[in-house]
């Protein structure tokens, strides 16, 4: 017995896309707690929430928008 | 932030706070950065060398996939770093004037934190091994306190090991000074 799929490959980028933002958020949220719970200085904190935003989100930005000019 | 949570003792002084040594995250980042950019340098490497037809193709064609699929890698790569900072920068030794609270962030989940009593230390040791270890001054503490053999502290790649290991042994000195001299205090007055 065979199974087959047809999926076009917009809808399946689509789906990557809202998958791996779900995992973003997540990582986001117990990256977060972390650094808030344990971390020792509040100046290291802020500046790595700073440049983890820095980096990530353009790259969340910019996926956003190849998903929707697909 | 942590402090709140470790709950100082009244008059209790943190000497010194000591994580891994620097090269340690360098490498590791390093590793992550060249992993995160491997799509743009296989993706140079093609357009120098010269790509056969069919791969050409494919990538004309399918070029906004291929952009998405590389920034995902990117995307995760950087999440990658971040942990690999977070478990840098949270796994600590704390060295107060009484005790040694040693903090291991071995994963997200999975984090244990010891501390130890600076009259019960009774041995600390220390081991450097390797060139790039010696050359940057580098290396393995292992503190043994008089309890039972599971409150061994150990830790990997901790910078200047042997001032450490002196630091610890003059806070454990003045401690035991602090404690027979309070105690001598006591036998007198009675």
């Amino acid at each position: 017995m065979q199974f087959s799929i047809d999926l076009p490959l917009e809808t399946l980028v689509t789906l990557v896309f809202y998958l791996v933002l779900m995992s973003y958020v997540i990582f986001c949220l117990v990256f977060y707690y972390h650094w808030n719970a344990y971390a020792l200085s509040r100046s290291v904190t802020n500046l790595t929430y700073l440049v983890f935003a820095g980096l990530t989100l353009p790259l969340v930005a910019l996926m956003a928008l190849i998903v929707l000019m697909l | 932030m942590l402090f709140d949570k470790i709950a100082l003792e009244a008059d209790e002084k943190v000497i010194r706070k000591v994580r891994k040594h620097w090269f340690v995250i360098v490498v590791e980042l390093f590793g992550i950065a060249l992993a995160g950019m491997l799509p743009l340098i296989i993706w140079a490497g093609l357009m120098i060398a010269g790509t056969p037809e069919i791969i050409s193709s494919i990538l004309t064609e399918h070029t906004s996939t291929l952009a998405f699929a590389s920034t995902t890698w990117l995307l995760l790569s950087v999440m990658g770093g971040a942990m690999a900072w977070t478990h840098y920068y949270l796994d600590v030794w704390v060295i107060t004037d009484r005790r040694i609270i040693v903090i291991d962030q071995i994963h997200f989940f999975n984090r244990k934190v010891s501390s130890f009593r600076l009259e019960r230390l009774q041995d600390i040791k220390v081991s450097i091994r390797g060139i790039v270890a010696t050359l940057l001054n580098f290396g393995t503490v292992r503190a043994q306190t008089a309890s039972t053999a599971e409150s061994n502290f150990t830790s990997r790649a901790l910078p200047a090991p042997r001032e450490l290991q002196s630091l610890i042994q003059t806070a454990m000195d003045a401690r035991l000074m602090k404690l027979g001299g309070s105690a001598a205090t006591i036998s007198l007055s009675e």
